[in-house]
């Protein structure tokens, strides 16, 4: 018998992130497990050089105005923290719990591992660990030199007058300087010195620079991170760091500098996005986009802020595409609408979703002149994204199927066709094609046909009764006893589809409130804060349904951000050992909402009456 | 006489560790226990060292029966300490009794590699020196190492400081109800009403780490840790 066949070493298996650890990483970890016992209401003394693990009971964590901050159950770690110490750890229930010394922890775990990111993810202050994660993945792990604008350093000699530098900064327009004694590094001047140190005190400009540069400045190697650029600003309160290679000064890195080169930044990537010429540069930047999910969880970013960063950038490869085919092939013959369907419209992308598009022409169209302009624009843009990881709709839900390719007057006659014969086939049709948006080209193409179309959804109460049963057709995962039902996900894990069972039955329910009651907003949240305001919806009920929508797609969120963390492809089905016990509950609450939502609506439209 | 030595044994354990120490053939390990003063009673729970100790044997009569494993932790600043748990075979030159070893899941091929008993006494009075032990359900455990000591040493009572997680568990109930129920103080039963994890296993130090829980327990729920004495457990 062997310390390692105890039941404590079944229960690190099967505790994450300990369930990628190797047996010879387990095997001393469980010898430096120490146990400790509290009854309930005893407050636990947190030591900075110990890990702590619940195993049986649940640890209650309030900040300092005794704010509940979060409550810990079986398997759950803290004091992983040290500005968490702090808070006040107590014992809700009499609590199990096992402590392990940092240092030998993280010893078996190096940097990369997954055990090392699960505790920076956990950790929820802003703390230099987490830094590690954005320095990763991120410009930030460049070289600082890389970063700086290169031909941005200016050294001048310490004698020099302080109206000389002044000249060449206005000039160059740049913020600061580098001074050199002898060619030797000793001071920097920055524009602010202009302000405290001559134009408050009147100095006279014909004294040397050197009388007011800031001595033996902080300056930072040029082989550093920009992490390790951010961090000295930030401690030492300073804007402006020379970068420096064997004691030269060979640049100089802003603040400003190291901004502007987050990738995770949308407004980065969109910029990026707008001043690519080809479908190559494109898809480069696309890259980037499962970072901006990752690095906007990681940073606490609202779900909405989150997906709606995501679908904007999807938003501007979709528009750049038809711009750069607009260059290709001349100015359109024709007006037209570039419309996307989905999630996209819905702007609730969360990572590359398959792409869903369609083009609307106006009425001038005529096959013979138009078709062939119409078909390589489409053929151009629709490979363009599936190049950038937006691939080809497996329904053929795209501008390249000529179907989807028409004019308002056979678009008029394809919704009309849907609305008076609802059959399966066109209820999936209109489920789609009620989620638009028209994001390129001329937007009241679609707005016009759209007025129309709500007019004769709001009347028609057979077809609204119709997409209710069709917005049954996916029930949350809660099984009779409140128990989760579970799917396999491939490798023998039971998951969640928080996708198919959790996001989209919400999805659904909106449409059909927003169709019959003529609300025109397309993203799910708008719908239901529409729906409260016009009254299609308890104001009560809406909000529930909201915060249902976002507990559920955050738990997707983090699902996929750490498989773009661990370079895993993305999937909807979250293993429910990934879900904290305390979140397990919530998503029980959440799909309990969905399915009263869900009753709600098949009663108030009366969809046992289609059976 | 006899009673003379009994008293002698209770309240002056020195004089009775002194005179055992004249014994012929005692171990080093067994010397240097004798040797060692037993922990006073006046000492804080929080600085003891406690030795928690779970016996499998084949029955319950010391005199007859045999120990065959022995699991044992150590809890420290009242934190035990997994490093410190070990489990040790022991080969009782003679077959088991079959019912048992559905039980403890140990055949005769596995006890045949354990150490002899000489072996384990003595790794035994070496981590029981200058420490407080703590067993559930106390008669296998001192009946045991008392008959050990009788027959390994012609010791009959080897001066020691034992305490019971059964005997704290029913003074307490007595204390609040003034009745018990045997199947009350069962180790698996208490430990579900201290709120500990349910094992599987069962096997001496898994147990002996179960009853070590089960004793953490008891004292968090015996007051302010700090200033609880031994002699109040």
């Amino acid at each position: 018998m062997e310390i390692e066949d105890l039941e404590i070493i079944d229960f690190l298996k099967s505790t994450l992130p300990l369930d990628s650890a190797t047996p010879l990483q387990l095997k001393p970890l469980v010898k430096e497990i120490q146990i400790a016992y509290r009854k309930r209401g005893h407050v636990l003394a947190i030591k900075p050089d110990f890990l702590y693990l619940v195993r049986k009971g649940a640890v209650l964590i309030e900040d300092e105005n005794e704010k509940l901050f979060s409550i810990l159950s079986e398997r759950q770690w803290f004091g992983y923290n040290t500005q968490l110490a702090l808070y006040s750890h107590s014992c809700q229930e009499d609590t199990l719990y096992y402590r392990i010394p940092k240092k030998l922890f993280f010893n078996l775990f190096d940097d990369q591992s997954r055990v090392n990111h699960f505790f920076v993810d956990a950790g929820l202050e802003a703390s230099i660990k987490a830094q590690n994660i954005i320095k990763q993945n991120s410009l930030l792990d460049n070289s600082v030199l890389s970063m700086s604008r290169a031909n941005d350093v200016y050294t001048v000699d310490l004698k020099t007058s302080i109206s000389q530098v002044a000249t060449l900064m206005s000039d160059k327009r740049v913020t600061s300087v580098v001074i050199t004694d002898n060619d030797v590094l000793c001071g920097i001047v920055t524009d602010r010195a202009f302000c405290t140190k001559v134009a408050a005190v009147g100095l006279d400009v014909s004294h040397p620079i050197g009388d007011i540069m800031t001595l033996n400045p902080i300056f930072i190697e040029h082989y550093k991170s920009g992490i390790e650029a951010m961090l000295l600003m930030a401690k030492s309160g300073i804007r402006h760091l020379p970068i420096v290679k064997n004691k030269q000064a060979i640049g100089i890195i802003t603040a400003a500098d190291l901004l502007r080169k987050q990738s995770h930044n949308v407004v980065f990537l969109i910029n990026e996005v707008l001043v690519s010429n080809t479908i190559d540069e494109l898809k480069k930047i696309s890259k980037q986009v499962p970072l901006l999910l990752q690095h906007g969880f990681d940073a606490n970013m609202d779900e909405h802020d989150i997906t709606y960063s995501v679908s904007s950038v999807g938003r501007s490869i979709n528009q750049q595409l038809l711009k750069q085919a607009e260059v290709l092939f001349g100015d359109p013959p024709i007006a037209y609408a570039w419309v996307v369907a989905g999630s996209l419209a819905r702007s609730e992308q969360i990572a590359h979703s398959d792409q869903d598009n369609l083009l609307i022409l106006s009425d001038e169209y005529d096959e013979r002149l138009h078709g062939d302009y119409f078909s390589k624009l489409a053929q151009y843009v629709c490979d363009g994204l599936n190049a950038c990881g937006y691939v080809f709709c497996p329904g053929d839900v795209m501008a390249i199927n000529p179907k989807w390719r028409q004019s308002v007057a056979v678009w008029r006659s394809y919704f009309n066709q849907w609305i008076s014969s609802p059959d399966p086939k066109a209820l999936m049709y209109a489920s789609i094609f009620f989620d638009l948006k028209c994001i390129y080209g001329t937007p009241e193409l679609l707005k016009d046909l759209m007025t129309e179309v709500f007019t004769k959804t709001r009347q028609n109460t057979i077809f609204q009764s119709h997409m209710a049963h069709n917005a049954e057709h996916y029930k949350p995962p809660l099984g009779f006893f409140r128990n989760f039902i579970l799917e396999d996900n491939g490798v023998n894990k039971k998951s969640l589809n928080l996708k198919k069972k959790g996001v989209v039955p919400i999805v659904d329910i909106a449409r059909v409130y927003a169709l019959s009651h003529g609300v025109r907003a397309v993203n799910t949240q708008g719908r239901l804060r529409e729906l409260a305001d016009v009254g299609g919806l308890s104001a009560s009920g809406a909000k529930e349904l909201i915060e249902a929508y976002k507990f559920i797609n955050l738990v997707r969120i983090k699902h996929q951000s750490r498989q773009i963390k661990t370079n895993q492809s993305i999937d909807n089905l979250v293993p429910t050992i990934e879900i904290s016990s305390l979140d397990q509950k919530h998503l029980k609450d959440a799909f309990s909402i969905v399915s009263n939502m869900q009753a709600a609506m098949s009663s108030q439209y009366q969809t046992s009456i289609l059976l | 006489m006899k009673d003379l030595c009994i008293v002698i044994q209770r309240f002056f354990p020195k004089y009775y560790q002194k005179s055992l120490l004249k014994k012929p053939n005692l171990s080093k390990p067994l010397i240097d226990y004798l040797s060692t003063p037993l922990i006073s009673q006046n000492t804080l729970i929080e600085e003891i060292e406690f030795l928690v100790l779970d016996f499998e044997t084949t029955g319950l009569n010391a005199s007859k029966e045999k120990i065959i494993s022995i699991g044992y932790t150590v809890i420290k600043n009242l934190h035990l300490l997994a490093s410190s748990s070990r489990h040790l075979l022991v080969n009782p030159k003679q077959l088991l009794k079959e019912e048992n070893v559905s039980i403890h899941q140990l055949t005769d091929d596995n006890l045949q590699q354990g150490v002899s008993l000489q072996n384990a006494m003595d790794e035994l009075f070496s981590v029981m020196r200058n420490r407080v032990v703590v067993v559930h359900f106390d008669k296998i455990e001192k009946n045991f190492i008392n008959h050990a000591c009788h027959h390994l040493y012609q010791i009959n009572r080897l001066p020691m400081i034992m305490l019971d997680t059964l005997q704290i568990e029913a003074r307490k109930m007595s204390r609040f109800q003034g009745y018990i129920q045997g199947d009350n103080l069962r180790l698996f039963t208490l430990r579900n009403k201290y709120n500990l994890p349910r094992y599987k296993a069962h096997n001496a130090m898994q147990d002996a780490i179960a009853t070590a829980e089960l004793f953490l327990a008891q004292v968090d729920y015996m007051g302010e840790v700090k200033s609880i004495k031994l002699h109040q457990v």
